[in-house]
């Protein structure tokens, strides 16, 4: 009896498929929209599920929507405030991300320059060709990058740098979200203790009678 | 199977937490002194069990144990599951706090009436009949969380029958699995130990 049950519990515990049952949701913001992923955290998406957003500060709801196949769903940003996301899945399960103020500010920032500014740029580009073509320039023509201009340049290149890190970020925080061995081994310890603790005042009380 | 927080409304909350207070206190009062280890041992597979993951399916289901157990432990199965689903969700962020009395009530209650079933069924102690009772009780364990999971979820403003019957499809794999598992369990324990299914817990 006693292998058996040693040997049903090795099972159960190395058996690889360490998941959970918990749906989890994640978000970013990103050129005006924000994009929302919830899995369960054996990373299968939640389709289907109701996803609410919620302003961050007064809990005004300001829209819903529901996931895809793969548990995506995105929306425009509604507003320029700390967003509350929250997320509903089938059979009671719940959970919630919040998107800071500063997060969704710069997604906004960045569709603001994105949309005003290339037209400048390549203007500026093309003249600086004819200029080029015509004579050597001045020192004064050849500098003509504008505060704004760098700015978005530089926002477009490390937009292009940090993404593969904000993938590697995202699937980081599902690996978190599954619970690793030395949880399991600790709650495992922690039954065994409180038996202890059970079996410690059960014998002193039996004890007297025998 | 584990509701998370926020779901659920007060009187469910609280109607949960007195359910499982006084099972718990039926649990504990029943236990024996030989029974304990018992007990822990299974309370440490339930605890384990929720990660085992049934990859079929709608949705994303795991196995929950709750049949065996009840068969086994009889009432005590109370104070096991609390325990588990206390450690639960302190660690895998499973359920949650408040939700803790209802969930526990949701998992144990139904391994209670398995545990009636099982002794009602097995009058006879033929093999064949155990290991069947085994089989059916895994699904009753199984089914009755789900039904009463679908119960709870009504106070959301959720309608019983289609959350009920969204709940059940989506774990009758679970069922089927727990169904094989408790009946392969209950004929090797009859085989090894008879006296543990014999003697029926506390």
């Amino acid at each position: 009896m006693r292998n058996t049950i040693t040997g049903i519990f090795l099972l159960l515990l190395f058996s690889g498929n360490v998941l959970a049952h918990k749906v989890s949701i994640f978000a970013y913001a990103e050129n005006g929209k924000i994009f929302t992923e919830s899995y369960f955290s054996d990373g299968k998406g939640s389709m289907n599920s109701v996803v609410e957003v919620f302003d961050g500060k007064n809990k005004k709801l300001l829209l819903t929507g529901k996931t895809n196949k793969t548990g995506e769903f995105s929306f425009k940003i509604p507003q320029v405030t700390a967003l509350r996301i929250v997320v509903t899945a089938s059979m009671g399960h719940k959970n919630e991300y919040v998107l800071s103020e500063d997060e969704v500010r710069a997604a906004l920032g960045s569709i603001k320059t994105a949309n005003n500014f290339p037209s400048k740029v390549s203007s500026k580009i093309s003249s600086k060709n004819t200029k080029r073509e015509e004579g050597p320039p001045s020192l004064k023509e050849t500098t003509p990058i504008e505060s704004h201009e760098l700015e978005l340049i530089v926002e477009r290149g490390i937009q292009k740098k940090i993404a593969p890190v904000m993938k590697k970020l995202m699937k980081m925080e599902e690996e978190m979200n599954k619970p690793n061995i030395s949880e399991i081994l600790g709650g495992i310890g922690y039954i065994f203790g409180l038996m202890g603790i059970v079996t410690y005042f059960k014998y002193k009380l039996k004890k007297p009678k025998e | 199977m584990h509701i998370s927080e926020g779901i659920l409304s007060a009187p469910v909350i609280i109607t949960g937490i007195s359910l499982t207070v006084v099972g718990v206190g039926i649990g504990l009062k029943k236990m024996d002194y030989d029974k304990i280890p018992e007990v822990a041992v299974l309370t440490s597979a339930f605890f384990v069990a929720s990660l085992i993951h049934i990859p079929i399916g709608p949705s994303s289901a795991h196995l929950i144990l709750n049949g065996l157990m009840g068969i086994l432990l009889g009432f005590s199965v109370f104070p096991a599951i609390l325990v588990g689903l206390t450690l639960q969700a302190i660690l895998f962020q499973f359920g949650g706090f408040t939700g803790l009395g209802v969930n526990t009530f949701n998992m144990a209650f139904p391994a209670v009436v398995s545990f009636g079933l099982f002794r009602f069924l097995t009058g006879s102690n033929h093999h064949y009949m155990l290991m069947f009772s085994g089989f059916l009780c895994g699904i009753v364990g199984i089914l009755g969380s789900a039904l009463l999971v679908a119960l709870s979820l009504v106070s959301t403003g959720d309608v019983f029958f289609p959350v009920a019957k969204l709940i059940v499809i989506a774990h009758i794999p679970v069922m089927i699995i727990e169904g094989l598992i408790t009946g392969t369990a209950v004929s090797f324990l009859n085989k090894v130990k008879p006296e543990m299914l014999a003697a029926g817990g506390g």
